[in-house]
């Protein structure tokens, strides 16, 4: 588990969070989510140990990230947002990354770059783009970590490639791992979510699993724009209305329209999902 | 598996520092080595029957050996400090001892080694080969610096010791300054010490005015320039590599 409690953090003068708590839970998949600049890939290299806390604590299963210990290091991977290459093939990259991870299988490894068309023993420089970042995640992932960080993993990858990157992470996780994705992105993650995490300039504005979310808040697709809607946006065919879920409607959560119903109702959705 | 020190972790961390690094290093000692062929071949060209003497020769491989060392932090770990491309080295499940003493081993034992070895043996080929200028081989006839006789015994063992302490301390620096700054790295490091060796040369020329000793008194007082140089070195270079190791261990990204 990842308990974040009454954590600061600035880079020098410049405050990221202040008194930031929230906990990961093991079994789950999170997306974190967020404009520009306001923390999200910082909260995962805190997380990961590659930045220390102004102030409070950041634990993952009793270790303090910071100190990097290699025993909480083979048990976490990150995938950054911009990937940096290595030389020779993919199977030979992951074969001698996975010497570090007691849980690395090979042959997840040889399955993953099957399910995402790529060549694990072509040289990784003559990839492309979109080609070495499936060949990175391939190799992040046959590494069985139980924590998993990925920033912006969908972006360069193509649609068919996205497809597979749900099914892959979805079958990936069990009762022991945790996911974190922060994405721009929602649409690549929607159905994969477990929980979502809302950041803003302040901290968390929402931090709920999808069942509370969609038990609160009702997300309905209509002709018109409704009165008592929290968020309102035109689609092609109509309008979204996100309303608060006063009779218990079942509904499919659309998290671009959450994200921006948080932003525009930030007292009132923390006071709902009382995460202050 | 013990946190600090794991010999089979550091195997691991050795071989591949050594097979992601290998076109790296390998590109510079190909360098060095193909200059003393290159160095032949002009020679025969421009200058047939001049004959290049063994101590020289030895003399420069001793030279392109310390360039290396001090070169290899720069080249290897140049992003070991890098916010982007670090992460990955920070991240290795490793420890930050084992991930120093990797380090140390390539700049201070593998790199240097492996070029001295080749040099070793492209020299002794060189001196096989018919109509080259290379005459004797390395190490056929000691090297006579011709050292007045101020400079026997114990001088000449602190002189000795002073030259591995002071290329160790190199070495320290050189790690250092590659975990300090961000860009330019050799460069930068190497304008640092030309600045300190100035400082200290003037002020040791000032010291030097008006001076007039024998030559006993001026063994002794050489004597002791030396010993506390070897100190000073000795504790430049453990405070360089420590705080190379502390760098490791609390760099951000």
């Amino acid at each position: 588990m990842i308990s974040i409690n009454n954590l600061d953090f600035n880079y020098q003068k410049t405050k990221v969070f202040k008194d930031l708590n929230i906990t990961f839970e093991k079994g789950k998949i999170y997306g974190l989510l967020g404009e520009n600049g306001v923390g999200k890939t910082t909260l995962l290299k805190l997380i990961c140990g590659l930045q220390k806390p102004t102030k409070g604590s950041c634990i993952v299963d009793n270790f303090i990230p910071f100190d990097r210990n290699p025993n909480f290091l083979n048990n976490i991977f990150f995938i950054p947002d911009e990937i940096v290459g290595y030389n020779g093939t993919s199977e030979k990259y992951s074969r001698n990354l996975g010497l570090f991870y007691p849980n690395y299988d090979h042959e997840y490894f040889i399955k993953i770059c099957h399910d995402f068309e790529i060549d694990p023993t072509k040289n990784y420089k003559t990839m492309s783009f979109g080609q070495q970042k499936k060949a990175i995640i391939a190799s992040a992932l046959a590494l069985k970590t139980e924590y998993l960080f990925l920033d912006e993993p969908t972006n360069g990858l193509d649609i068919p490639s996205k497809a597979s990157l749900r099914k892959i992470l979805a079958n990936y996780c069990n009762e022991k791992t945790t996911l974190i994705i922060s994405t721009h992105q929602v649409k690549d993650v929607e159905n994969l979510l477990d929980n979502i995490i809302i950041l803003d300039n302040e901290g968390v504005i929402l931090a709920a699993d999808t069942v509370s979310i969609a038990s609160k808040l009702f997300f309905s697709y209509d002709q018109e724009m409704r009165s008592d809607a929290l968020y309102s946006e035109m689609l092609p065919g109509g309008y979204i209305n996100v309303i608060l879920n006063d009779n218990n409607e079942e509904s499919n959560i659309n998290i671009e329209a959450l994200f921006n119903t948080a932003h525009k109702n930030k007292e009132l959705i923390k006071n709902i999902f009382n995460n202050i | 598996m013990n946190s600090t020190f794991n010999i089979n972790r550091f195997w691991h961390l050795f071989k591949k520092e050594g097979f992601e690094n290998f076109k790296r290093f390998a590109t510079m000692i190909y360098l060095l080595w193909v200059i003393p062929i290159f160095t032949v071949l002009v020679n025969k060209i421009f200058r047939p029957g001049y004959i290049t003497i063994s101590d020289s020769r030895l003399m420069t491989i001793l030279f392109f050996t310390s360039l290396l060392m001090v070169l290899t932090p720069s080249r290897l770990y140049a992003n070991y400090n890098n916010n982007k491309t670090g992460i990955y080295r920070a991240l290795l499940p490793a420890s930050n001892l084992e991930k120093f003493l990797s380090m140390l081993s390539y700049c201070i034992i593998i790199t240097p080694l492996l070029y001295f070895a080749g040099a070793i043996i492209i020299d002794s080929i060189l001196t096989i080969i018919p109509g080259t200028d290379y005459k004797n081989f390395l190490f056929s006839t000691s090297i006579n610096l011709n050292y007045p006789k101020l400079f026997e015994s114990r001088m000449d063992l602190s002189i000795i010791i002073l030259l591995i302490t002071s290329s160790i301390m190199q070495i320290g620096i050189f790690s250092f300054f590659n975990m300090v700054f961000k860009k330019h790295k050799f460069s930068k490091t190497l304008l640092l010490v030309f600045a300190i060796t100035l400082l200290l040369f003037i002020t040791g020329t000032k010291f030097d005015e008006g001076c007039n000793l024998t030559h006993d008194e001026a063994y002794h007082i050489m004597f002791k320039v030396m010993i506390t140089l070897i100190i000073i070195t000795s504790l430049i270079a453990i405070a360089t590599f420590y705080g190379t190791y502390y760098k490791i261990r609390n760099q951000k990204y």
